[in-house]
């Protein structure tokens, strides 16, 4: 009984990273008109927390998130805003009291893909395997959490 | 006061013709949702507010009261680009239950927000009419769904005019992980709607920056010179504000140090406030807090201890309840029971 025990826990040890790396890179994804200026993790923080609402050219900029219980979002969440979609439930009721609403949720990767690439001053994210030529890619969200230029890896597609 | 008046019907009327929201995504449509107000399609307008039931013992010669506290309509505006407006209506105390019966007698409706904010740049932003006056953390986000305690801290009201009307430069400068906010602002008086018996501002100019200087924490300060119409002395408030959130574990505070310009003895209102969060369970959190605060005058310094529950089943919904108890009370400071049902709607 120990034995197996002990088998499982190495197993899953060893295989946890695997599973890491099976999941998707995330690309953050604007539409490809769009003056964006630099960009960093903390500058699209804000612009997640509508904290920051106009891109350099003053056109105001069109976040959207992916549903809540989303992976992506979950993911996204955690490494860009450094919380879980229920860790800024107090941060929005604060904004709400200040007539400030959270980004637009669509349901699916193809609907953010499809607004993103309709409209001016969207920004997005998506796995960076579904990125298509209607979008410009603003950077990359790896398995770590870490936050990657563009061009940094290429797609992996399963 | 009717230069403001008209003011705000134009607002109104450029908002209404100019109606229409940043890029709704397809198929966005009127909706509605707890603690989100209701969407009114891709208008750009937004419909919504907060409710507070409230319960409190011994309050003068009644045993107990219970009223409808605070019933806040917001409605704002949110525009395809620079442009915001926003305004919140109270009515205060809309319903009164005391031993020997009920009451709508006392309620008062209140204009706490008038405002329309333009947008220059993210750090740069300029909001003109009736807005609440940043002092500290607790008198902007003073709604009851957002605060953990039916009682408010001394020092985030008594001190200073909660409202301002004037004009405001604002916004968020792009420095360290959440940026660095700063209000920067002018009141020449004429509050717009003032509520009866509140000593408004006559005059007054102020700024309040704040800053995430460690993980996880916050720390702002406030200054502000104003003379108010009851009192046209001019008086000088130095604040200081903190919140330290971690793990759903809360610990915030503030002072304000007042001090009158002129005269002798120029030592004015001062107070302060330390108030710590708990959780005990998912959606149960433990409340206390404590707060020193010399008024004006008296002989001693007021303090008060305060201990409470608060469970929030939901993010838009807050059930509060809390015994506080006041010493060296020269100043008939209320302390005892009270308990409150809060929701944003």
């Amino acid at each position: 009984m120990y034995i197996r025990v002990l088998i499982c826990a190495l197993l899953c040890t060893l295989l946890a990273p695997l599973a890491r790396a099976a999941e998707p890179v995330l690309a953050v994804i604007v539409h490809p008109a769009t003056d964006t200026g630099d960009v960093d993790g903390g500058a699209l923080a804000l612009i997640y927390k509508r904290r920051r609402l106009l891109w350099n050219d003053g056109s105001r900029i069109q976040p959207v998130n992916l549903p809540a219980d989303h992976p992506l979002r979950r993911r996204f969440s955690r490494a860009v805003l450094h919380r879980t979609p229920e860790g800024m439930d107090d941060y929005w009721n604060e904004q709400y009291f200040q007539g400030v609403l959270p980004p637009y949720v669509l349901a699916s990767e193809t609907a953010v893909l499809r607004f993103v690439a309709d409209t001016a001053g969207a920004v997005g994210y998506v796995a960076h395997c579904a990125v298509d030529g209607g979008v410009r890619v603003l950077m990359l969200v790896d398995h770590g959490g870490q936050i990657l230029p563009p061009d940094a890896l290429r797609p992996v597609c399963p | 006061m009717r230069i403001l008046g008209y003011c705000a019907q134009m607002v109104l009327l450029l908002c209404a013709a100019t109606a229409r929201a940043g890029e709704a995504p397809p198929g966005t449509h009127a909706s509605y949702e707890l603690g989100l107000g209701y969407r009114l399609g891709d208008s750009g307008f937004t419909l919504g507010g907060y409710a507070e039931a409230a319960y409190r013992d011994a309050d003068g010669d009644t045993p107990w009261r219970a009223s409808l506290e605070a019933l806040s309509a917001l409605l704002w505006w949110d525009g395809a680009d620079r442009w915001r407006f926003l305004m919140e209506l109270e009515l205060d105390d809309a319903l009164v239950l005391e031993p020997g019966g009920s009451t709508a007698d006392e309620a008062t409706p209140v204009l706490e927000r008038f405002h329309v904010d333009y947008a220059y740049r993210d750090p740069l932003k300029l909001r003109l009419g009736k807005f609440l006056t940043p002092i500290g953390r607790w008198n902007v986000i003073h709604a009851a769904p957002l605060t953990w305690t039916t009682s408010r801290p001394l020092i985030t009201e008594a001190t200073f005019p909660t409202n301002a009307t004037g004009a405001m430069l604002y916004g968020v400068l792009p420095w360290g992980a959440d940026g660095i906010e700063y209000a920067l602002y002018a009141s020449p008086g004429e509050e717009l709607f003032a509520a009866k018996d509140v000593d408004t501002f006559r005059e007054a100019f102020g700024l309040r920056t704040a800053a995430a200087l460690l993980p996880h924490a916050q720390v702002g300060v406030s200054f502000a010179t104003f003379e108010q119409e009851s009192t046209p002395e001019r008086k000088t408030l130095y604040g200081l504000d903190f919140l330290w959130a971690w793990r759903r574990f809360e610990l915030s505070g503030e002072a304000a140090y007042r001090v009158r310009d002129f005269g002798e003895d120029q030592a004015d209102e001062r107070g302060h406030y330390l108030q710590a969060v708990a959780p005990l369970s998912g959606r149960l959190f433990a409340v206390l807090r404590y707060e020193g605060f010399h008024e004006i005058d008296a002989g001693r310094d007021l303090n008060l201890y305060l201990g409470g529950l608060t469970w929030r089943p939901r993010p838009a919904l807050a059930l509060k309840a809390e015994y506080a108890q006041a010493t060296d009370n020269d100043i008939g400071v209320r302390d005892g029971l009270r308990a409150s049902i809060a929701v944003l709607f």
